[in-house]
């Protein structure tokens, strides 16, 4: 290996303009790769947030006579639980609201039906405290980013728009929806909303339901069942989300592969160039080489060691430029409330093997032009 | 039993659209232990023979046994495998790896044979302190004279204890008195451990060391003193 380095060092100025090259794309791969998984573990987050479930939302029609638009009578809950096959359904009136205290956050205060289980929820992990029970109002269960934004914790409280709760449980970040929202009843939630609107009749109203279907049944079939029987509401079936989700997850991975792939070709196409070029300088010590006995095996190996120290260390330099303008651009954004790259080992580990593999991959041709070569021609070379 | 035994061996090249009979149905037997020279007007086939003698290159036609093995049908990794253990050479331009000190250098064909770290540096001190260099292991050929640079590449020849030592011009590059230095330091070397060397020279000096001189003309040999 010190052998290999020396032999690298022989041509600096060469091998850092090759190193050059894989440092650029790498730098480029680590960043968009951190990127893409803070997106993933969002989109992750959101798909069991989204997909779970058949999701019924106001239709155009409702019989409501507020400035609002988008609710319905709580009472829907009961004629989409009476259609055949919908085993159970939740009830939830969300209010999106500036966090006084943070003023670019804007969170979500989600009031359930807290007399039907919902799983969603229940699935979400407590970070400290409990979750809501039933019957209990002028309580929340808050999401992480809420809790950071406010300094508050588990036992502490917090007013949305005029309405004072305790603050009974904090959630484990999801890195998605869940972060900003807090869990209240529905009660509570029409309280907050009526903040909004002083003068309506908000009593029981609502804006989200959610029916699961029954073993067995079809989401999709059971979907246009519940679009057919009950007046005034859209369906949205989990595979429609689950496309959504899809198709977005889609095109991030194909930006990451495009750029992965840019950076294998124009990162080999440099090491190849190099790696010619310094057999053919080195014609003649390989010669040498052959004629005192190294064998095919020992010439490839020389090679493909230099060609591998180029890809690791333009990996290394590459990933360690990447995390550190990550990190520099995630210390920006925090001051917005925002994260956009999510670092992961993954993240760290995997372009410098890629890398390193690309400088093995593309030593390979030269390596073997160095090894096929005749041991008389390369000793009569100048 | 003859170290080297050529029975009727031809090399033939093509040189634009010429045939060119390098080595022509050439006999030739070499001892253990000879220390012999090889020398002809250019083109008469000296380089060529010392090619064949060494394993870089395998004869056309003919028979050509190194210590009792035929060599005319090797394969390319057989060749290899003779020269990593029983052939040492010494070029004319030393070629001596630039990057590499003197004990390195004469390290390398012990790696080759896979000798473990230890034993290839012991055998490489050992070897140079043969050519008389030990205070100069350290340094890299940039850092030495001509005469000194050919006497690493000796030691890198001998340092695997070859049985047979080819030199090719090994006096090409140095002047008189590096010259007779370097052949009774070949001669000794000769007499002490016993390898057959056959140096290729068209250098006359080097023919008054030698035991024997086998001439070539046209591939052929012309006349041998033995």
């Amino acid at each position: 290996m010190l052998y290999s380095l020396k032999n690298l060092w022989r041509r600096k100025t060469r091998t850092i303009l090759t190193i050059l090259g894989i440092v650029i794309g790498i730098i480029a791969l680590t960043v968009l790769g951190s990127l893409a998984s803070r997106m993933t573990s969002q989109v992750k987050g959101n798909r069991s947030w989204f997909v779970d479930g058949i999701s019924v939302t106001p239709g155009s029609v409702s019989g409501m006579q507020t400035r609002s638009r988008g609710y319905f009578e709580a009472s829907k809950a009961v004629e989409v639980e009476a259609v055949p096959g919908v085993r159970s359904v939740n009830v939830d009136l969300s209010v999106p609201l500036e966090l006084p205290g943070a003023a670019d956050l804007t969170i979500v205060a989600q009031g359930m039906d807290l007399s039907r289980t919902d799983k969603r929820v229940k699935n979400l992990k407590i970070a400290a405290g409990r979750h809501l029970e039933d019957g209990e109002t002028g309580k929340t269960v808050i999401g992480s980013n809420i809790s950071e934004s406010l300094g508050v914790e588990a036992g502490g409280s917090i007013k949305l728009n005029g309405v004072d709760l305790e603050v009974v449980g904090v959630l484990e970040a999801t890195l998605s929806v869940p972060d900003r929202i807090a869990f209240v009843s529905i009660e509570n939630a029409r309280e907050i909303l009526s903040g909004y609107f002083p003068d309506s009749r908000l009593g029981t109203v609502a804006n989200s339901i959610r029916a699961f279907p029954e073993v067995g049944i079809d989401p999709a079939d059971l979907a246009e069942t519940i679009e057919g029987r009950v007046s005034g509401v859209n369906v949205r079936t989990p595979e429609e989300a689950e496309k959504d989700i899809a198709q977005f997850t889609f095109i991030f991975n194909a930006i990451i592969l495009g750029v992965a792939l840019i950076a294998l070709v124009v990162g080999g196409l440099s090491v190849i160039n190099t790696m010619v070029m310094a057999v053919s300088e080195r014609k003649r010590e390989i010669g040498v080489k052959k004629a005192i006995g190294a064998d095919t095996s020992a010439i490839l190996g020389e090679i493909m060691m230099e060609s591998s120290l180029i890809g690791f260390f333009g990996g290394l330099i590459g990933v360690m430029t990447g995390t550190a303008i990550v990190l520099v651009l995630n210390s920006l954004s925090i001051r917005n409330e925002v994260t956009v790259f999510t670092i992961t080992p993954f993240i760290v580990v995997g372009p410098v093997l890629f890398a390193t593999v690309l400088g093995i991959a593309a030593g390979f041709f030269p390596a073997l032009r160095a090894a096929r070569l005749d041991p008389v021609d390369a000793l009569s070379e100048d | 039993m003859a170290l080297i035994e050529a029975r009727r061996v031809s090399k033939h090249y093509r040189l634009g659209g010429q045939e060119i009979k390098a080595v022509d149905e050439l006999d030739l037997s070499i001892d253990r232990a000879e220390f012999l020279a090889v020398m002809g007007p250019s083109g008469s086939g000296k380089t060529t023979l010392l090619n064949l003698l060494g394993c870089l290159a395998s004869p056309d036609k003919g028979s050509l046994k190194i210590d009792g093995e035929e060599t005319a049908a090797l394969s390319k990794a057989m060749r290899t495998k003779i020269r990593r253990e029983k052939v040492g050479f010494i070029f004319q331009e030393f070629n001596l790896i630039p990057i590499l000190n003197a004990v390195e250098n004469v390290e390398l064909p012990l790696k080759y044979q896979g000798a473990t770290k230890d034993e290839r540096r012991r055998r490489a001190n050992i070897a140079l302190e043969r050519v008389g260099l030990s205070e100069r292991a350290k340094h890299k050929p940039s850092q030495m004279s001509g005469g000194e640079q050919q006497r690493v590449a000796i030691a890198r020849a001998l340092a695997a204890e070859p049985a047979i030592v080819l030199a090719d011009e090994p006096t090409g590059e140095l002047d008189t008195e590096n010259t007779s230095k370097l052949l009774e330091l070949l001669k000794d070397l000769n007499r002490d451990f016993g390898q057959t060397f056959v140096i290729v020279t068209h250098d006359p000096a080097v023919s008054g060391f030698t035991n024997r001189v086998v001439r070539l003309r046209d591939g052929k040999v012309e006349s041998d003193s033995a």
